[in-house]
This record gives structure tokens, C-alpha cells and sequence, in this order.
């Protein structure tokens, strides 16, 4: 039963990533709970139509962000969705653990956009082929928004740092 | 820097340029101050997006629902992997295994007529079948089997694409049988595994391993006497199994036993 289990072991492996993506798009604890839990019952619903040997992880990830964005139509939703951090990560090191929590507020500030491409890349380090599947947009349009957003994110990084040292002196 | 410049760094940083493109990228970066400085930036940033964001699912407690949905996942994509038999094999594929169940089943056949008549009504075709190429294989100790012991485990991992389901060789080193060789054969049941173990004194068991059909019931263990030798089966929801032997029915017996317990 070695293939059943390594398939288990994935899908667990998928499921935490997408718990993560979905604590991105919502916001919210429980949402992302929602939103992971339909995002399953489709893919239960759909599996017929998954191709053995294709990506299970970018077919995931796809149906939840379909199914996050025909939600948010559905709410009527116009703001912006922000990025939700419920707690400063897990750190030992308080330095460390500033310097984290600096990214993850200046990733706050980038538009959905260009945010979603910097967090695919870095949740599961999914190629950029694969990034732009999910967020159903051409290569080239992400290839320039993550660009963009990194570059973006390098000046709210550095700009927060500049007013830190500024508050110190 | 220009933004295509940007774009490369990124492309380099996240893996998605070839060797040459890279190498191009490295050397631009050993007289560029600014573009190394800004690919140190986005590196150390890009570990730190992944880091706060692994973090954050760790504080995620277990949810039975999402458990469960998980595992009617695994369930319902697990059933896409097992190949339907007949419909899956690419047409050369089918071709080649029903030329070689035609073989085998020929010889079986011969050897089978040649030598014994079925004791027992009501065997199940598998069980005539492992009788067969237990004679025609496992006890020929000249020639090698299809696959020998150090190449085992990818020939296991062939047998279960073949057969649908994972099989696997137990190992019964606790009856000082040591595992020599394997093959895949071919019979109008359909793919069947055939391990062969061997004694000390050199005498040979062959586990056969055939996916049980679903509109079938299971077999509880059971044991049968041919000529010369004796044959142990059962089944579980998802494998027909079969262990020929030497006429020690006693010996047999307790090796089925042990197995059948444990799979």
C-alpha cells in the first residue's frame, strides 16, 4: 500500500499549503478553514476529470483560488483583500522575529496583484508556469507582477527601516 | 537598473532560467554591484515570506472535517491511479500481454496436463495458474528469473502499475527463505506477480500475487495438495494470493499462516 500512502502524504503536504494561501486570501481563520474545506469537497467532486501524473498541487491551488475569487463576486466584495497575519511567526530570536513580521506588514501594502504571485513562489516554491496556472493569468503578466511586487516590497522594507532607525536616534 | 533587468534577477532567484541564460545572469552580476546587492535583498526576503508563512499554519489546529474531506480526496484519487484493466495498457502494451498470457497460458496448459489434474473443485483459476508457473519457473534452477533480487524493487514497482494495486515481496527470511528472483506473467486472468524464494537445501517457493476481482468473493485461507506439492491461498479486498511448495504441507502451512495474518 506504499502508493496509497505516498499519495497521502502529499495530499496532507497540499492541504497545509493551501490552508496557508487560504489564510492569505481571507483573512480569517475560519474562512480559510471554509475555503479549504469547499475547495476539497470540489476536488472530491471533480476527481474524474484529474489526469494521473499531472500536478495535483497546481490543480489544488487553482480550484481554491477560482473558488476564493467566485465567492468574493458572490459577497460583493470590492476592497482590496488583505493580507491577514493572525500572529508574529514563531521565533526565538525577537530580532528575527521583528524583521519577519517588517515583511509580512509590507507585503500587507502591496496590491492582491502583485502580492498573490510573491506568495505562491515562496509558499511552495512553485514555478512560475505553474504560479500563473493558478492565478489563471498568462506567464508573461506574472512574470512582470512579481517583478514588480518584490521590487515594491524591497522599498516598503527598506523605507520601514529607514523610519525605524530614524524613531532609535 | 532597468526592469527587465529586475525580471531576469527574479527568473534567476526562483530557479526558472536554463544553464546558459544563468551563467549569462552570474557573470553580469560579478561587475554589477546594485543587481548582486538587489538579488541578496530579494533572496533574503523570499526566505522570509516562506518562513512567516510556514509559520503561520503551524498554530492551525486538526479539523475532523478537513480531515476527512482529505482522506475521501486521497480515496477518490487513488481509485484514478489504479489502471483499468483492458482499458488502460496502450494498444502495443495489450498487444504484447496477451501474446505473453498466450504463451504462458500454452505453457501452463502443457504442463499442466502433463502433469496433474486440479484435486479440488472450486480452486480458483489463479490457484491452477500459480501451480503452473511455479513448475514452469520456480523450480527451473538453470535459468534466472525475469528479475533478479537487486533489481527488485523496481521490478515490484512495475508488478503494481502492471496489476493495479501495490504489491510488494514479504521478506520470509524467519523460514530461511531468501527472495531469488522474480518475473510478471501474463494469463487470461490477467497480470499476475510470481516471487520465488529458495531454502537452504535449495528447495523453491514461489508467491504468486494476482489483483482480486472486484465481483468476487474473498477466499479465507485455505490449503491444497497437488502431486508434489502443496499450495496455500487467500485473498484480501484487493490481491489473490497463492503460495506453492514442497509436498511439507506442515511447513507450508505455517508460512501461509504467518502471512496470510499479516497482509
Amino acid at each position: 500500500m506504499e502508493a496509497r500512502a505516498q499519495l497521502e502524504r502529499r495530499l496532507s503536504e497540499y492541504v497545509t499549503s493551501l490552508r496557508r494561501y487560504a489564510l492569505v486570501l481571507t483573512r480569517d481563520r475560519d474562512a480559510a478553514e471554509d475555503l479549504v474545506q469547499e475547495t476539497l469537497t470540489k476536488a472530491i467532486a471533480a476527481a474524474d476529470s484529474w489526469q494521473p501524473g499531472s500536478d495535483m498541487r497546481v490543480w489544488l491551488f487553482r480550484i481554491l483560488h477560482n473558488t476564493h475569487v467566485s465567492d468574493r463576486r458572490r459577497a460583493r466584495v470590492r476592497e482590496d483583500a488583505k493580507l491577514m497575519i493572525p500572529e508574529p511567526v514563531e521565533d526565538t530570536d525577537p530580532t528575527r522575529r521583528i524583521e519577519l513580521q517588517q515583511v509580512l506588514d509590507a507585503l500587507e501594502q502591496l496590491p492582491e496583484a502583485q502580492r498573490l504571485p510573491i506568495v505562491l513562489v515562496a509558499l511552495k516554491e512553485m514555478s512560475y508556469a505553474e504560479a500563473a496556472r493558478t492565478l489563471d493569468v498568462p506567464l508573461g503578466t506574472f512574470y512582470s507582477r512579481l517583478g514588480r511586487g518584490r521590487e515594491a516590497l524591497r522599498k516598503i522594507v527598506g523605507g520601514m527601516k529607514t523610519t525605524k532607525l530614524k524613531l532609535v536616534v | 537598473m532597468r526592469p527587465s533587468d529586475t525580471l531576469d534577477v527574479n527568473a534567476y532567484l526562483d530557479g526558472e532560467l536554463g544553464p546558459e541564460e544563468a551563467a549569462q545572469i552570474e557573470a553580469r552580476l560579478e561587475d554589477d554591484p546594485e543587481a548582486l546587492a538587489q538579488l541578496e535583498t530579494f533572496a533574503r526576503q523570499k526566505d522570509d515570506v516562506a518562513y512567516a508563512l510556514a509559520s503561520i499554519s503551524a498554530k492551525t489546529p486538526p479539523n475532523l472535517k478537513t480531515a476527512r474531506l482529505e482522506r475521501r480526496l486521497a480515496n477518490a484519487l487513488y481509485n484514478r491511479t489504479r489502471p483499468d484493466r483492458g482499458t488502460v495498457l496502450a494498444p502495443v502494451l495489450r498487444g504484447a500481454v496477451q501474446l505473453a498470457a498466450a504463451c504462458a497460458f500454452v505453457a501452463v496448459g502443457w504442463w499442466g496436463h502433463a502433469n496433474w489434474t486440479p484435486p479440488t473443485q472450486g480452486v480458483p483459476e489463479y490457484v491452477s495458474e500459480a501451480v503452473g508457473a511455479h513448475q514452469v519457473f520456480a523450480e527451473d534452477l538453470d535459468r534466472p528469473a525475469e528479475f533478479t533480487p537487486a533489481s527488485i524493487d523496481s521490478a515490484t514497482e512495475w508488478f503494481s502499475t502492471k496489476i493495479g494495486v501495490p504489491v510488494a515481496a514479504p521478506d520470509l527470511g524467519r523460514y530461511e527463505l531468501t527472495l531469488v528472483g522474480a518475473r510478471l506473467l501474463g494469463t487470461k486472468e490477467g497480470p499476475l506477480a510470481q516471487f520465488i524464494y529458495e531454502g537452504d537445501g535449495g528447495a523453491r517457493y514461489s508467491l504468486t500475487l494476482a489483483r482480486h476481482p472486484d465481483d468476487r468473493p474473498l477466499s479465507p485461507l485455505q490449503v491444497v495438495d497437488y502431486p508434489g506439492r502443496s499450495v496455500g491461498y487467500w485473498s484480501t479486498p484487493n490481491l489473490d494470493f497463492a503460495l506453492v511448495g514442497s509436498s511439507d504441507r506442515p511447513e507450508l502451512q505455517d508460512i501461509v499462516t504467518t502471512l496470510a495474518s499479516n497482509i
